[in-house]
């Protein structure tokens, strides 16, 4: 199903200074959106939701992402009233709301209204101490653990965020471990450009470090049977695997096929993700405007051809291109770019084949693993991993093999 | 690599070929560890043939002919072309799948298969279907008029909709009758096949796939 993120910055205001947020310059800025400017973003919400459903001809669905500064720092009968008026602006549409929190304060009533109006919890952490401070310098890290432990025993779910850089680069295995301890998902996010005010010098990672952490973690993640759900390497396995069957997946175009993510700036400036900070390339004001006066206007069209620039200069041309999605360009504003593909992704997409082959998975051993799939799939089980190597043994599978004995079993669902 | 991590490459496979092609595929996959599946054809000489899938961990996909002198003997190696346009090529015996793939003319379903080379000769017109996911099972077989026609079932217990090859894409068949062989006709009414009508028509199916003795 097509999916529409709106990034609303509800406030600013937080209640952390971690040396790396790119919203550095705003943290003590308590000004909020009013309820009359939230009715304002939902009715944006609302009307591309109904268009894009209408022009892609396919159900959507609109997710609602809280992010800041700290949304838990909000009063909660700020939160409880603005959650209600989500709820009656998109009624009848498909919609998630979800909010990134840092956990530093998780209040009884917040708690409340994370269940009461089945909120999505993202949790950012990044398991290493040092970076992540409240505003008087002091580490946070065993405050979040506490209220960690309070959601796990309340059996509230959630998934986390770890920004990579350099305080955690060599102590990704470590950052796996815990995650996985605990049971949740976790993204990957390499740290993004920000203003130069912040402290953040001492923990950028070059490239090339950040494309050994991430290689070394996916080495680590599928040795362990990659059982934390870990964004973005289980989606670029999925990539490599269906680029070595050779089975092409739709790409990212905003033209075609909509926007993905969208960015609600506190005062209603919208912007790409990637062009965030960039007041020359705001798309318009979902508060000031109506979402199609927007998408009709010159701000827009201007942005639609700087996104298939990037595209054309990034990923044309890029092995993994129509398999991988090509939205990685367009994800963060990185600024460091080398002369072809992106500086991160591709390089870890190009580990990730390497391993694959050097361990006997080529082309054709993928393709008998399908069967296996498949057959465990059909029979709604899972198979052991003797059935397994049974049913494709490893580097033996090639083409030519003789049908063994003399009965030959139809399936189901053959072709006669 | 151990059995844990080919487990979770198996589970990724799964889910990076959902709602593609070849997920479409994975549902031809073998009850046992061995598998086929036959269906006849023409070659543009009139030479009749029949494709043969056989299955192991890998399919290969092998011709053979099933008239004249030669019946029963696999197609020598070289480029062919069936009556309706579709160029193959055979080399050693099967199917030439990376020549398929890189045919210029050749249709580009050929290119998601990738990997699966040995799947099928041909692009498989089910998936021309709304949801070729839901397909049960499917008959089909060359007619004396030289259209191929197929018979689909979505869901185990329902009944089987008719269609004809056109275009390499399946169009629903009016209602009416429509030639087997010689006398014989099978009916199409509300778009599905007449359940009297299933009979005859699987057994001509086979009938046209038997390979010569």
């Amino acid at each position: 199903m097509k999916s529409v993120e709106w990034v609303i910055k509800a406030s600013k205001f937080c209640n952390l200074r971690c040396a790396y947020c790119y919203e550095w310059n705003n943290l003590s800025n308590r000004e909020r959106l009013s309820l009359a400017q939230w009715q304002r973003v939902l009715e944006a919400v609302r009307d591309y939701h109904l268009g894009l459903e209408r022009r892609l001809g396919t159900p959507v669905e609109s997710r609602l992402i809280w992010h800041g500064g700290e949304p838990l720092t909000l009063p909660a009968d700020y939160l409880d009233q603005v959650m209600r008026l989500q709820h009656e602006t998109l009624r009848g549409l498909d919609y998630r709301i979800l909010l990134q929190s840092n956990l530093f304060s998780l209040p009884e009533a917040v708690i409340e209204l994370l269940r009461r109006h089945d909120i999505g919890l993202g949790v950012s952490m990044d398991v290493i101490g040092g970076v992540r401070v409240d505003r008087r310098g002091r580490r946070t890290e065993s405050a979040v653990l506490a209220n960690l432990d309070r959601l796990d025993r309340l059996g509230i779910s959630y998934g986390a965020i770890t920004v990579l850089a350099k305080h955690n680069l060599h102590r990704l295995r470590d950052v796996h471990d815990f995650w996985l301890r605990r049971g949740a998902g976790f993204r990957v996010l390499p740290l993004f450009e920000g203003p130069g005010e912040r402290p953040s010098g001492s923990f950028e990672a070059s490239d090339e470090e950040l494309v050994a952490a991430l290689c070394d973690l996916f080495d680590y993640w599928l040795g362990q049977g990659a059982q934390a759900k870990i964004f973005p390497l289980a989606e670029w396995l999925g990539n490599v695997l269906r680029a070595m069957l050779g089975q092409r997946s739709p790409v990212y175009d905003r033209r075609l096929r909509g926007e993905s993510v969208l960015q609600v700036e506190t005062n209603g400036d919208l912007f790409l993700t990637d062009e965030r900070g960039h007041a020359e390339w705001r798309l318009g004001n979902v508060i000031k405007e109506r979402i199609d006066r927007i998408l009709a206007s010159r701000a827009y069209s201007d942005s639609l051809a700087r996104s298939e620039a990037k595209t054309a200069q990034f990923c044309h041309g890029c092995p993994h291109y129509g398999f991988c999605n090509g939205y990685p360009v367009h994800a963060e504003p990185f600024t460091r770019w080398p002369a072809v593909g992106c500086p991160v992704t591709a390089a870890v997409h190009d580990h990730i084949e390497r391993t694959l082959l050097a361990a006997g998975y080529d082309a054709e051993t993928l393709a008998g693993l399908m069967w296996s799939a498949s057959g465990a799939a059909q029979a709604g089980a899972q198979r052991t991993s003797d059935e397994l190597r049974r049913a494709s043994p490893p580097m033996s599978i090639a083409a030519g093999l003789p049908v063994t004995g003399g009965s030959v079993t139809v399936p189901v669902n053959s072709l006669t | 690599m151990p059995d844990k991590t080919r487990n979770a490459i198996v589970t990724a496979l799964r889910r990076a070929v959902e709602g593609t092609p070849l997920g479409f595929l994975a549902k031809v996959a073998p009850a046992a560890e061995s598998s086929s599946e036959q269906f006849n054809g023409m070659l543009e000489n009139g030479t009749r043939v029949v494709f043969r899938r056989r299955t192991v961990a890998v399919q290969q996909t092998e011709v053979l002919v099933t008239g004249g002198d030669d019946a029963g003997r696999a197609l020598p190696d070289g480029s062919y072309r069936l009556k309706d346009g579709v160029p193959f090529r055979v080399e050693k015996g099967r199917i030439d799948f990376d020549q398929v793939s890189k045919d210029p003319d050749g249709y580009e379903p050929f290119r998601q298969y990738g990997a699966w080379r040995e799947t099928v000769a041909i692009d498989n017109p089910l998936l021309s279907l709304p949801d070729p996911l839901a397909i049960t099972d499917v008959v089909r077989f060359l007619a004396p008029d030289g259209l191929f026609y197929f018979a689909v079932q979505h869901g185990a217990g329902q009944p089987y909709r008719a269609y004809a090859m056109k275009e390499r894409r399946l169009e629903p068949l009016a209602d009416g009758r429509y030639p087997i062989e010689k006398n014989k006709r099978f009916e199409v009414v509300d778009g599905t096949l007449s359940p009297k009508s299933l009979a005859s028509f699987t057994a001509a199916a086979h009938a046209l796939s038997r390979l010569p003795e």
